[in-house]
């Protein structure tokens, strides 16, 4: 398994390249000069000797390609560069955030993960019951509700309304529970409705009336014989949620004033601060490129039958 | 299934949960909640009068080392040479009292005698030679806060001495007789000279000698400011403030009505909306100064169908500008008075100040167009949107110049984007906000009326006027207050008649705070009184 991780992370660096070299491209061709923009953030109007000695400094007379591969060259050597706006390094900006983000997202993660199963299964046991028909509705609206309103209306309801939890700042106790709401509702109703369709499907499968006949009890046939079948799909959707909930995680930080990477990748967007784009592209990137291996790992755990890496076991 | 194989995965399992929560764990230590991380100094929430303040504000007020500033001046951490009053006149602040010698190129600065920096150093002449010299080092720097370009606040300095422990003489290659206004605010701020490092950044946290010190930041969370006693001034009343940043305009409301903060202040703290929605909630104080920001609309005289003055005058005579301040920004503003706001008593003229007149624009406009109908196009900020009411203005805009036959196209765009098209001179109207930091009317005028001002260069809106450049030339070096008025009197009142540039509003900045805290102001710069704050007993 150890040679099939190592090849699948060589083989994500292509990807990431296409991605930074994606996200240079559209921020330069959206219209705005980086240099100017960084003069007028205080609102005032640069002089034209000011913002030339500035453009020279951030090395924006250089042509496109020398930029992007300078650029590159950094990165590979562990430099990503400064930031436009702020001179910062950008390393050390996006480090001291990926802290909060990831909390944030891999917390919201495992409540989608945890709400999304469980809710249903037990919709899928209780099929076409009042508790089954109220949940599909619930789901069908929680799944196209964005967010961000979300994010609003917990603040409105637990925060202004009820005062039961912090409407805003980082903190690892009741301060992480409305954003980790606000971005787990989403894919946990769309886990939901994937878990009951999965659940129904195996139910009615032989194996598990054989065990039903076998004398099981229910938990046991459900646990043992349901969930584990019906588990692969349903873990492939948490693998791509993950990156509903990196960038759903760009707003709702910042309403819930959560100092993680999404204020900083806002900022760095509206001031084409690109070396700050360049690096959040590629770090959100790894991400999201780690959190699909280990849903391959998963499949593994799960299903012996699975096997990564076609190769080494084909002796 | 092998019973080996199922035990290894079993293992893996096992193992994989402690690891993750070894690493959150370790992540919750290292990360303490902020309300016990204060360090310096007990006592905060023990006893009511000693409880720390919360204050909402919509972004961070401290940047870091590669600031110019690190801190902005609403943190009231430092302070500068020379301050501006409520009217905009400068007025002494660690400078006591400043002398310009006859040829306008050398000023002698007296500094407040007995100021020192919060760690007990005196404050004298040396440590204002070490600000100034590392401000020409690092100039131009950018900053959200403040771009740092000596040109700008100082002209050309050909030096700067130490005459004696309070004397410092800036001398300049150019005569610069109102340098006091330009230098004032963070142009002159000052720092304690161990808090520079020789690169030209901050060494950590700067001291300075303001009435609060700064005791902990965390970027875009918290600063913690902390009474200063050694400060020179009135000491505040209250020792521990906590600036609270909250981004999200209606988060930050929540949070005051949730309880968790004692006021909202400081540049866009409350949306004007939103003050209408807490005026009249219980236990809470909504209030709204004005300050030096003002609202313009500016038109492309450099191609048609602007470029016919008597079609700009028309416009500006068609606006209505109470009706955009009464119900676009509830009345948190002044309608537009003149191109210099009439917080500046000493330069503003009523003279500037546009007529209303719809019946008259309809004929103007006939006058000009003969009949035609005209295309024009307004682009605006989608960003800063829910900030400032730039597309209800906008669709307003639109249906009052239908009937003069102009036919406005709206665009809206992301700021970043917009200014693009600005500088490109792709437009006819543009909506512009201008804030006077400095006070010197020459400031307003070059930008927006000299031929080589910003507005005409940058935003390429051709306006060319030789009287209005004579005049700005003579008024940048006329001494005599009472003629320099009547310059710039005379531009108020060409600003009327060529119209480049219509003043919509000047705006006033909302802030509220609960019945928990008193004394809460904003002064024109935005800045919240936190030296004024007291705690109230509940």
């Amino acid at each position: 398994m150890a040679q099939y991780l190592a090849t699948r992370l060589l083989a994500a660096i292509p990807t990431l390249l296409a991605l930074t070299l994606a996200a240079f491209v559209l921020t330069t061709a959206a219209r705005g000069d980086p240099a100017l923009l960084a003069l007028q953030q205080a609102g005032q109007e640069p002089t034209p000797e000011a913002l030339a000695a500035y453009r020279r400094q951030l090395g924006l007379d250089q042509p496109f390609a020398v930029r992007y591969l300078r650029w590159l060259g950094g990165v590979v050597q562990g430099d990503l560069g400064r930031s436009f706006l702020s001179q910062r390094p950008v390393g050390a900006m996006l480090q001291e955030r990926i802290r909060p983000t990831l909390i944030l997202g891999l917390s919201a993660l495992a409540l989608s993960t945890a709400l999304g199963v469980g809710m249903g299964t037990i919709f899928a046991l209780r099929y076409d019951t009042w508790l089954d028909r109220a949940g599909r509705f619930a789901t069908l609206v929680l799944a196209s509700v964005p967010s961000f309103w979300l994010a609003i209306a917990l603040i409105v309801l637990f925060g202004e309304k009820l005062r039961l939890l912090p409407v805003a700042g980082f903190g690892l106790d009741r301060h992480l529970v409305l954003p980790a709401l606000a971005l787990a509702i989403g894919p946990a109703a769309s886990l939901m409705r994937l878990t009951r369709a999965r659940v129904l499907e195996v139910i009615a499968l032989d194996h598990v009336r054989t065990a039903r006949a076998k004398g099981l009890g229910g938990a046991a046939i459900t646990w043992h014989h349901v969930l584990r079948n019906a588990a692969i799909p349903v873990v492939s959707l948490v693998g791509l949620r993950f990156g509903h909930i990196l960038a759903g995680a760009i707003i709702v930080e910042s309403i819930f004033a959560w100092p993680g990477m999404g204020s900083v990748v806002l900022t760095a967007i509206s001031g084409r601060d690109l070396p700050v784009i360049g690096g959040y592209v590629l770090v959100a990137g790894v991400l999201f490129i780690v959190a699909n291996l280990l849903v391959d790992v998963c499949y593994v755990l799960l299903d012996p039958r699975i096997r990564l890496g076609m190769r080494g076991s084909a002796r | 299934m092998s019973r080996g194989r199922y035990l290894n995965r079993r293992l893996i399992l096992a193992a994989a949960i402690p690891v993750a929560g070894a690493w959150l764990g370790a992540c919750g230590e290292a990360a303490p909640p902020p309300r016990d991380a204060g360090a310096a100094g007990g006592g905060a929430g023990t006893s009511a009068p000693d409880r720390e303040v919360v204050i909402g504000v919509s972004r961070d007020l401290a940047n870091g080392p590669q600031d110019p500033f690190f801190l902005h001046s609403s943190a009231m951490v430092w302070e500068p040479l020379v301050g501006l009053d409520d009217a905009l006149r400068p007025v002494p602040a660690l400078a006591e009292r400043w002398d310009l010698s006859p040829d306008g190129k050398t000023w002698t600065f007296k500094l407040r005698p007995g100021v020192r920096f919060s760690d007990g150093t005196p404050f004298d002449a040396g440590a204002v030679v070490k600000n100034l010299q590392r401000y020409l080092k690092i100039s131009p720097r950018s900053s959200p806060f403040f771009t740092m370009d000596v040109r700008v606040g100082y002209g050309q300095i050909a030096g700067v001495q130490q005459a004696d422990a309070q004397t410092v003489v800036i001398q300049l290659e150019q005569p610069a007789p109102f340098m006091v206004n330009t230098m004032s605010n963070f142009f002159s701020a000052m720092f304690h000279p161990g808090s520079l490092a020789e690169s030209g950044d901050f060494t950590g946290i700067p001291l300075a000698t303001g009435p609060f010190k700064a005791v902990e930041w965390k970027r875009d969370e918290y600063l913690l400011l902390e009474r200063n006693d050694q400060y020179w001034g009135a000491k505040p009343a209250v020792r521990r403030i906590r600036l609270r940043v909250i981004p999200d305009a209606s988060a930050r409301v929540s949070a005051l009505l949730a309880r968790e903060v004692d006021a909202v202040a400081e540049l866009g703290a409350l949306l004007p909306a939103q003050a209408q929605q807490l005026k009249g909630q219980p236990g809470i104080t909504v209030g709204a100064d004005p300050i030096s920001i003002s609202q313009y609309l500016a038109f492309n005289c450099s191609r048609p169908p602007f470029d016919d003055v008597r079609l700009r005058r028309a416009v500006a005579m068609a606006i209505d500008r109470d009706a955009i301040v009464r119900d676009l920004v509830y009345g948190y503003a002044t309608p537009g008075k003149s191109l210099l706001s009439p917080i500046s008593k000493q330069w503003f003229s009523p003279k500037g100040t546009p007529r209303y007149a719809p019946a008259e624009a309809q004929k103007l406009a006939a006058e000009a167009l003969a009949g035609r109908k005209v295309e024009a196009v307004l682009p605006f900020s989608s960003s800063a949107g829910q900030a400032r009411p730039y597309k209800a203005m906008a669709e307003l805009l639109q249906s009052l110049l239908r009937p003069l036959g102009i036919e406005l196209r709206l665009q809206a765009l992301e700021n970043a984007a917009l200014t693009d098209l600005t500088n490109r001179g792709e437009w006819n109207l543009r909506f512009t906000q201008q804030g006077w930091a400095n006070g010197d009317p020459d400031f307003i005028f070059s930008a927006m009326l000299a031929s080589t001002g910003t507005y005409n260069v940058m935003a390429k809106a051709g306006f060319k006027h030789a009287e209005a450049d004579e005049l700005i030339a003579a008024g940048k070096v006329e001494r005599d207050e009472r003629k320099r008025f009547a310059i710039y009197e005379r531009l108020q009142e060409l600003a009327v008649q060529e119209m480049p540039v219509l003043p919509l509003y000047h705006e006033h900045a909302p802030y509220a705070y609960r019945d928990t805290i008193t004394g809460l102001r904003q002064r024109v710069n935005y800045q919240p009184t936190l030296d004024g704050i007291k705690l109230m007993k509940n």
